[in-house]
Parts: structure tokens; sequence; C-alpha cells
């Protein structure tokens, strides 16, 4: 069984492990330092206003104290890490242009196939910059905008002069300081009043720099009545040395829009996860968050919905799978603060091998929210007794117009099933993994097609590993 | 004495974000001179079939309870009740004693006594059996302070119900920490009832120490005028099949504000335990203030743990019902709210109590 063990592991992050050699065109010294920052936006030859942003939040940074609360971070630690890593090449719109070997880490990870197939456009960030990135010509003719954040600040300034880290201001905590200053890289997408991309957009992001951060910027506009599918996938072969990743989403959706965003996030086990996310909506509006955490050493990531307009709408469907060594800190944060909006909460976690699963949430209905309705359920599922799931939901309710439901429950594979199972001739193993993918098959449901897929091997092999 | 003993106090065992408010409470009160407080707690007489005196300093520094670790609603305020306390009593149910009649202990402000540090301790020795009832309430419209902690030891197979009913002014402060320990089969349980004051924060920490013991919390509370009531109760899950129930009721009227945390901790080798945490919030004014923090901590795998949590305003279908058998609004809206925490109330050993916290809550409801 050891020996299988072993297999496992290697067998587990496959084509996410493979490392290319660390090349780049240019590197910042590790540590964080004004000089660095300076460096970084003379490089990318912004405009002023954006130099001074990033010096304002470095000074912000400075001043606020780590979180007290949740995961130990002490390991972080900013003297070692690389803020930014240019790649050794120039963003291209076609994929014969990227560099042989970075082009083929993505065909492993099967983005240029899924491009083909399934999607309306992509981006792909390899370290700190966009190395690619594409969109169909029938959605640049509706108006669409999808490119990277670098050209979007000199094509749009304007835009994103007036929506950057507006919704997520850098005061807002300690690592969306840090990512005002050194942001990198990241995608801009503008979808004009009335245009429905009916099929999804997607950005991966793949660091492979050793000891480096990665600070990538997402800003999602959608216009009156607009529709999109915005995919995010991440992951990074695993070093010794510790890797961040501190990127911030933002995402505003106008009157009547609806914005499904999907994340698989796979990041390798040296990473430490503190990313933000924050989608604010207007009437009748909707966000539908689909969030699954797999990788990381530990992440902290609260996906927020502040639902502003008259009957805004927020889903938020997370599934979260700690295993050995894992800290996995996830959950979501909704504040109703119009009258009629709604919010669902869905979650599952598992934990195994001495993985620790914390659901964290927040609900806030403010005093002029009447009629808000909210429904909440979060399940846990221990594999073991060497792992931990905490659950730490807070409701904050201050008018009383309200409907509100929470629903929590945390408990193991009962032994009865695996049993019946077993008396049908399934083996253990198989018994497990199927209860285990039942378990997760509504938040699996959620997810694009070979997202999903790749979640049921992910259990698949992390069950494998355990038992016997 | 420093006022910051009042601040971060009742905090949950593990944080979440400081802008939702719900890590702990801070008052805006100074902590008030001592004073002696001499009315008779006990009712000597009444009491008469159980083994309870006075504390005093050999009773309260009985070995037992060095190994009670945990804090209260914060570890000064706990210190400042074993070292200054005022008054308090002592219990003790002798081995298989099982006494029917409720003890009773009454802790009355009034303006001379408006200060009381009780420090209560309850031993029940194997296999007895007791109920107690501890009421604190004012003579008058007093502005008082009570800051109490009530420390239980339960040996094998010993049942203690205990009973608290707080009733206070509504400019009083009210500070109550309980710390149970129970050995194996022993259970606890708590009724809680929440009438008064202008700030109440209560504390209950279980620990279920020994296999198959049990802890049960009951509350029923109503919130009027400006209150705040801060809640935070723990159960540790140390021993094997161990269970606990924590159970919380109530209504929310003109600018009340409630926040509830409770916390249900499997702790490692409590395998085969269950776990449920139930809260249901009647909210009655637009400008009441609702929390609430249900947590689940686990770090067993064979155990199992349930929370929920829901709050709304009163079901108009039973209110329109109500109102058309010719019953009037404010009545209706009691019928409803009694309904919901009867179950509570009834557990409640005596008739009398009982009728006085259905008045109070009459009085409050219907007359306010």
């Amino acid at each position: 069984m050891e020996k299988k063990k072993t297999i496992i592991e290697d067998l587990d992050r496959g084509i996410y492990d493979i490392k290319n050699e660390d090349k780049f065109s240019y590197k910042t010294k590790t540590g964080l330092t004004r000089e660095v920052i300076l460096d970084i936006s003379e490089k990318k030859s912004e405009p002023e206003w954006m130099t001074e942003f990033r010096l304002k939040s470095l000074q912000i940074y400075n001043e606020i104290e780590l979180p007290a609360w949740g995961p130990a971070l002490d390991e972080l630690d900013m003297d070692n890490i690389v803020i930014y890593v240019k790649p050794d090449t120039q963003m291209n719109s076609d994929w014969s242009e990227v560099p042989e070997e970075i082009k083929d880490t993505f065909e492993k990870l099967g983005i240029p196939k899924a491009e083909r197939e399934s999607l309306a456009g992509v981006g792909a960030q390899y370290d700190s910059e966009v190395v690619y990135h594409s969109i169909k010509e029938d959605l640049v003719k509706q108006g669409v905008i999808y490119t990277d954040m670098e050209s979007a600040i000199i094509e749009y300034e304007d835009i994103i002069k007036e929506y950057f880290m507006k919704l997520v201001p850098p005061s807002d905590h300690k690592f969306v300081a840090l990512h005002g200053a050194v942001w990198s890289g990241g995608s801009f997408v503008y979808v004009p009043e009335g245009v429905e991309v009916d099929i999804p957009l997607q950005s991966y992001f793949r660091l492979n720099s050793p000891g480096a951060g990665q600070f990538e910027h997402t800003l999602i506009i959608l216009e009156k009545n607009a529709k999109l599918h915005f995919i995010e996938g991440c992951s990074a072969p695993k070093y010794n040395v510790t890797n961040l990743h501190a990127g911030c989403v933002e995402l505003y959706i106008k009157e009547g829009a609806t914005l499904r965003y999907s994340t698989i996030e796979n990041w390798s086990r040296n990473m430490l996860n503190l990313n933000t996310k924050r989608a604010v909506v207007e009437k009748n509006g909707t966000i539908e968050w689909v969030s699954g955490s797999f990788g990381s050493k530990i992440s902290m990531l609260y996906p927020m919905s502040i639902l502003k307009g008259e009957n805004a709408k927020s889903e938020f469907t997370g599934i979260t799978f700690a295993g050995k060594d894992q800290y996995l800190d996830t959950g979501t944060k909704v504040v109703h603060a119009a009258p009629y909006t709604s919010s669902a909460i869905s979650t599952k976690s598992i934990s195994k091998s001495g993985g620790t699963a914390v659901y964290r949430g927040s609900v806030t209905v403010t005093e002029n929210a009447h009629h808000a309705k909210s429904v909440i359920s979060c399940e846990s599922l221990m594999l073991d007794d060497l792992s931990r799931s905490d659950t730490i939901p807070v409701l904050d309710i201050r008018n009383n117009e309200v409907e509100i439901g929470h629903e929590a429950k945390i408990g193991r594979i009962s032994d009865d099933t695996i049993y019946y199972l077993m008396t049908r001739g399934i083996s253990e193993e198989e018994a497990k993994a199927m209860i285990v993918r039942g378990f997760a098959d509504p938040i699996a449901k959620e997810l694009p097609l070979e997202y999903a897929v790749e979640m049921n091997n992910l259990i698949k092999l992390e069950l494998e590993g355990t038992i016997g | 004495m420093s006022e910051n003993l009042l601040n971060n106090i009742n905090y949950i065992p593990v944080r979440t974000w400081n802008w939702l408010g719900v890590n702990d409470i801070s008052i805006d009160r100074d902590m008030p001179e001592m004073k002696p407080y001499t009315l008779d707690i006990l009712q000597i007489g009444k009491n008469s079939s159980i083994d309870i005196e006075p504390i005093d300093k050999m009773n309260s520094s009985i070995d037992l309870l060095n190994s009670f670790q945990y804090d209260g609603i914060s570890k000064e305020l706990s210190e400042l009740v074993k070292d200054n306390y005022n008054t308090g009593f002592y219990a003790k149910i002798n081995k298989d004693q099982r006494i029917k009649e409720p003890v009773t202990i009454h802790y009355e402000f009034d303006t001379d006594s408006d200060v009381i540090y009780d420090n209560n301790i309850i031993i029940a020795e194997e296999g007895s059996e007791s109920t107690f009832i501890i009421e604190y309430d004012s003579k008058d419209k007093t502005n008082s302070f009570h800051n109490g902690l009530t420390r239980i030891y339960g040996k094998k197979n010993s049942t203690i119900n205990l009973i608290k009913v707080q009733s206070l002014s509504d400019k009083s402060i009210h500070l109550d920490g309980s710390i149970v320990k129970l050995e194996e089969n022993a259970r606890v349980n708590f009724i809680l009832v929440e009438l008064g004051s202008k700030t109440s924060v209560t504390n209950v920490c279980s620990e279920l120490e020994g296999y198959r013991s049990s802890a049960s919390v009951h509350t029923v509370y109503i919130g009027d005028k400006g209150r705040t009531l801060d809640m935070n109760y723990r159960i540790n899950h140390y021993g094997k099949e161990t269970q606990s129930n924590i159970e919380v009721k109530g209504a929310l009227m003109d600018k009340s504000q409630k926040t509830f945390r409770g916390t249900i901790d499997f702790k490692k080798g409590a395998s085969g335990s269950i776990g449920k945490e139930e809260e249901y919030a009647v909210l009655l004014s637009k400008e009441a203030k609702n929390k609430s923090v249900p947590i689940l901590l686990c770090t067993e795998e064979d155990v199992s743990g349930e929370h929920s949590a829901s709050a709304g305003k009163i079901d108009e279908n039973k209110l329109f019902y109500l109102m058309t058998r010719g019953i009037r609004e404010e009545e209706a809206k009691r019928l409803i709210i009694e309904a919901n925490i009867r179950p509570i109330i009834d557990l409640i050993p005596d008739k009398n109590i009982k009728t006085i916290i259905y008045d109070e809550i009459r009085r409050k409801l219907v007359y306010g």
C-alpha cells in the first residue's frame, strides 16, 4: 500500500507539476521596496497616476497589520518573494508565436484545445505577464473587449482609471494593499449593453518561477443587460520555496446583467493563496460564483457580493478539498444593501490526511434591505481523524422584513452506506470514492465540463492514496 | 479599577473578520466600587434538603475546581469573582442523593445592594440528581452591576439541572459565566431566561470529558427598548459518545440587539459524539439588530454536528388567522411568540417562576 501511496503522490499533480526552466527576460530582486515598485512601473511604461497608486498602496501595506484571524502566515517573508518575473516573450495573439516551452505547458493544461472547442476567448498568463490573449471576431464586432490589463491601461485608460481598485480599495486589507503596489498581468473584460456572450471566456494563470509572487488583476464590467461566463484557472508546479499569489478580481455588474465567474484553483502546495474577489451587483443583476479550491498550502479566499440594487441576486457554489499539510480557509461574504435582494450559498468541504478545511462566511442585511432573502447551506465531510474541519459563519441582520436561514452539517461517510455498496460487489475504495463524488456532485454540475472531469479525477486520486 | 476590564470580553474561541463586530463585546461603563452584599440569597429553611451554605474561603478553594481552565466571560472578570466575591453559595449533592424539589437561590438588587459578585459552586457527587434555580432581579429601578460565576462539577452518573432567570432593571449590567465539567455519564441541563438589564453578557462553557456525558442549553430571551444581549456558549466534546444540544429562541423589539455565538467543538478522540445547535430569532422591530455566529469545530472523523440559524419577522399567516378570530394584534403576537418559547419555559419545574416569566413576557410584548 505504501508503494501505491507514493505512486499517487507522483500521479496526483501530473501535468500541473511540470517545471519549466526559470527563463525570464527580467526579474526584480527579492523583497518589497519603493525601488522595486518604481522599477516594475517603469518597465510597464505606465501612466503616472498608476505609479502613484502603487506607491500609495505600498505605504498602506506597510501600515496595515496581518489579519488577527485565520491561518498563521508566519512563513510569508516578503523579503524572499520575487515580485515581478517578466517571461521571455511579448504578449501574443497567436499560439505559434508563444515560446515553445510556455506553449507546451499550456497545451498540457489543455488551454489551446479548450479554446478551439469551447471558448470564445482565452488569456494566458505566465508568471507576471500575460503571454497570450485572443477573442473571437464576432465578439469584437459587438464591442466586447477582452485583453490583458497592461494593454487595457494604455488603450482604455479612462475606463481603467474610473474602476481600478475602486471596489476593492488598497485599504481593505494587507494583501490587497500589496496587490495595489505590485499588481501585474490579469485580464480586462468589457461587455457592452445588451450583449450576451454565449460561450465562456477563460483566463489561465500559471506561475512557473520558484519563489515568485503572482499578482494579476482581473477587472470585468458588464453593462446593462449584458451576460458573460468567465472562467479562471490557476496552477503552478511545486517548489521547496514559498510562492505567493495575491490576485484581485473586481466585477461590476450593472442593471439586469448576469455574470457567472467560475474558478478552479489548483496551486501547488508551496503556494500561499491570499486572493481577493468582489462583485457589486446593481438592480436586477446577478452574480454566480462557482469556486473550487484544491491546491495551495494556505488559502484565504472569500469572494464577496455586494447587492447594491433592488432585486440583485448572488449565488455562491463552492467546494474545498483539503489534503495533507493544506490549510484552506475559504467561504463567501454577502452584503444585502438594497430591498428585495437575494442570496444563496452552498458549500461543501472535504478534509483528509491532516488537511484543514474552514468555511468562513458572512451575510449582512442592512437597515434598508427589506424583503432580503438568504439561504445558506454548508456541509463538511471528514475522511479521517487526522484532519480538521471548521465552520465559522456570521449572520448580521439589521431589519425585520427578511427571511434568512442557515444550515450546516459536519460528519463522515456512514459505515452503513459503504457496507451496502460493498454487498453489491463494489470495493471499499470505490464505494468511498463514489460517496465522495456524490457529495461533491452538486458542485461538479456547476463547473465547466473539463473542470468537473478534472475534479472527479482529483477526488479519485486523492482517495486512492488514503484507503487501505 | 480600570474600565478596560469590560473591553473585548465574551470572545469566541476562533476569531473572524473584525468589521462584523462579533469577535467579542466591549461595554461602555466603569467598573463599580465594590461593597458588601448582605441579603439572604439562600432563604434558609426553604432549601433544607441539601447541603448548601454561603460561599467562604474554605469551600471556594476545593481542589476539584483547580482543573477548571476556562475563562468564562473573560479571565480577568472571572478572577475578580474568585478573589473579590461579595456573595455566592457552595452546594454539594451527596452520592446517590436525588432531590426532587428545586433549590432556589435569589439574588436581588436594590439601591443599597446594587453590586453583586456572586461566586457559586455546585458539586454533584456520583449518581446524584438536583435542580437549581438562580434568580437575578431588581427590586427597584436601580442601576445595578452583576458579575457572576457559577462552577459546576458533575461526577459519574450525576444530573444537574440549572435554571437561571435574569430580570434586572433596564439600567443594569448583567455579566454571568457558567463553567461545567462532567465525568462519565454525567449530565447538565441549562435553562436560561433573559428578560432584563441594559446589557446582558452571558457565557456557558461545558467540558464533556467523561464517556457519554452530555450538556444541553436552552435559552429564551426577550429584547426590548435598547437592550443588548450577548451570548457566548461553548461545548467541548472530549469524551466518546458525548452529546450536546444548544437551543436559543427569542424575540427582538424596539432598538434591542442580540449577538449569539455558539461553538460546538469536537476534540480529537470524541468519536461517536453528536452536537446540535439551533437558533431562531423573531424580529418584531425594524430597528432591532440580530447577529448569529453558530460555529462548528471538528478534529474527529466519527461525529455528527449540525447547526441551524434562522431569523425573520412573525408569521403573517398565523397573525392574520388569530386576528380574524377577534384577537388584537399585540395579543396575537404574544400568543405566537409564547407558543414558540413555551417548550423551553415549560421545562422549568417551578410554577411560580413560570408564572413570573409569562407575566413578564406579556408585559413586554403587549404593554411595552
